[in-house]
């Protein structure tokens, strides 16, 4: 028999709040426990290292409208994401423009970036963006332009790199993202915190990073040599 | 008492498939790209940011729920007064925001970065979404009335 009492029967539609909300949760986990890509949760979140997947971090293309063709973008793409830009790999360089760190690692890889693009056995396989953590429009342009970079660097005015690369981030932080199977930028292949000033040594790291049947012959020669 | 008629038992019946069609229309992006969702949510700065990805992972599976349990008539009370809940719980976010000033996408129903940017128009759609919610318990007073509302037979 039914109680007929108001609260008994709010307490019973309160428990079936429960037990629907209990069921949700249920599935939320499991299934966020076997995606290939699950979400971190709280306990888990961490710095990015090699072999995760790069997280979802949109990027305004409007900012960098003289570097889409040297990104691959396409042209109808107001938002783009990593995975947008085509190349083998892609250094993604978290900076500040008001570090000394950054301002000097964002030198070594405008010299990279020209090495890059003046030898054809590697242009377009490796490219390079700037992330400025905490730096508005105005300043990341400024900065450009008085350092005389010739890679793009998107702004990160509200400062989400810290949120979505990881909790702890030091500037500047260097991300290189592989293809995975299908084809996109979205395999974290290494990462670096600090500034690397010999321009050689970081394109060494660069290409050992391409896939194999990218790599130029002369570094898969050194590379074996090296082995040795 | 119970007031049901042929009448008020169709109407309930399609808006509860109504409802629940739309929740799980609403969820099937945010699964698909919990990622994407959680970008979402962080952008509406209400949540603290280790709730974020709980929420982004726990909400369409809500959502689903919610959907499925009005669309077969289970726990008819208790998943229509979710839905509402919802509802009311992602008018409020839209409508902080709005008045913020803040310029981003919605995350209701897409999640494709170049979606549109919300504005009064997303609120006044999830105010459309949210009237049948709430009309739809004059329905199930009707026809579920509950036992204190019931006339004592003789």
């Amino acid at each position: 028999m039914e109680s007929s009492a108001p609260g008994a029967w709010i307490f019973r539609q309160f428990q079936d709040i429960l037990i629907i909300m209990g069921f949700s949760l249920a599935l939320a986990v499991s299934a966020n426990t076997i995606r290939h890509d699950p979400l971190p949760w709280v306990a888990e979140r961490r710095l990015l290292e090699p072999g995760d997947r790069f997280p979802y971090f949109p990027l305004a293309s409007s900012e960098i409208p003289e570097f889409r063709d040297y990104l691959g973008l396409p042209p109808d793409k107001e938002i783009i994401t990593v995975a947008d830009i085509q190349a083998d790999l892609l250094v993604v360089e978290i900076l500040n423009v008001f570090c000394f760190p950054c301002q000097t690692q964002a030198l070594t890889l405008n010299r990279v970036w020209k090495i890059i693009e003046h030898r054809p056995d590697l242009k377009g396989k490796i490219k390079i963006i700037g992330i400025a953590l905490g730096n508005t429009k105005e300043m990341v342009r400024d900065f450009s332009t008085d350092y005389g970079l010739s890679f793009p660097v998107f702004s990160d005015a509200d400062a989400r790199s810290e949120k979505i690369i990881g909790p702890g981030i030091h500037t500047p932080f260097s991300l290189y993202i592989r293809r995975d199977g299908s084809g996109r930028l979205t395999v974290v292949a290494g990462t670096h915190s600090g500034v690397i000033e010999d321009p050689g040594l970081l394109l060494k790291t660069l290409t050992r990073l391409l896939p194999e049947e990218e790599r130029p012959a002369s570094d898969i020669r050194n590379g074996e040599a090296g082995s040795r | 008492m119970n007031t049901n008629t042929p009448w008020t038992e169709w109407l309930w019946r399609f808006l509860r498939v109504f409802l629940g069609a739309v929740f799980l229309y609403a969820s099937i992006d945010k699964i698909i790209y919990p990622d994407r969702f959680a970008f979402a949510i962080s952008n509406y700065r209400i949540l603290p940011g280790d709730l974020v990805n709980f929420v982004a992972v726990w909400l369409p599976w809500l959502e689903v729920t919610v959907g499925v349990f009005l669309i077969f008539g289970l726990f008819e009370w208790a998943s229509l007064t979710l839905y509402n809940m919802v509802m009311l719980i992602f008018l409020a976010a839209i409508a902080i925001n709005l008045a913020r000033g803040v310029n981003i996408s919605c995350g209701c129903f897409s999640l494709d970065p170049n979606a549109e940017k919300m504005s009064w128009l997303t609120f006044m759609r999830d105010l459309g979404l949210l009237v049948p919610g709430l009309g739809a318990y004059i329905l199930l007073v009707r026809r579920r009335p509950p036992p204190f509302l019931e006339k004592p037979s003789r």
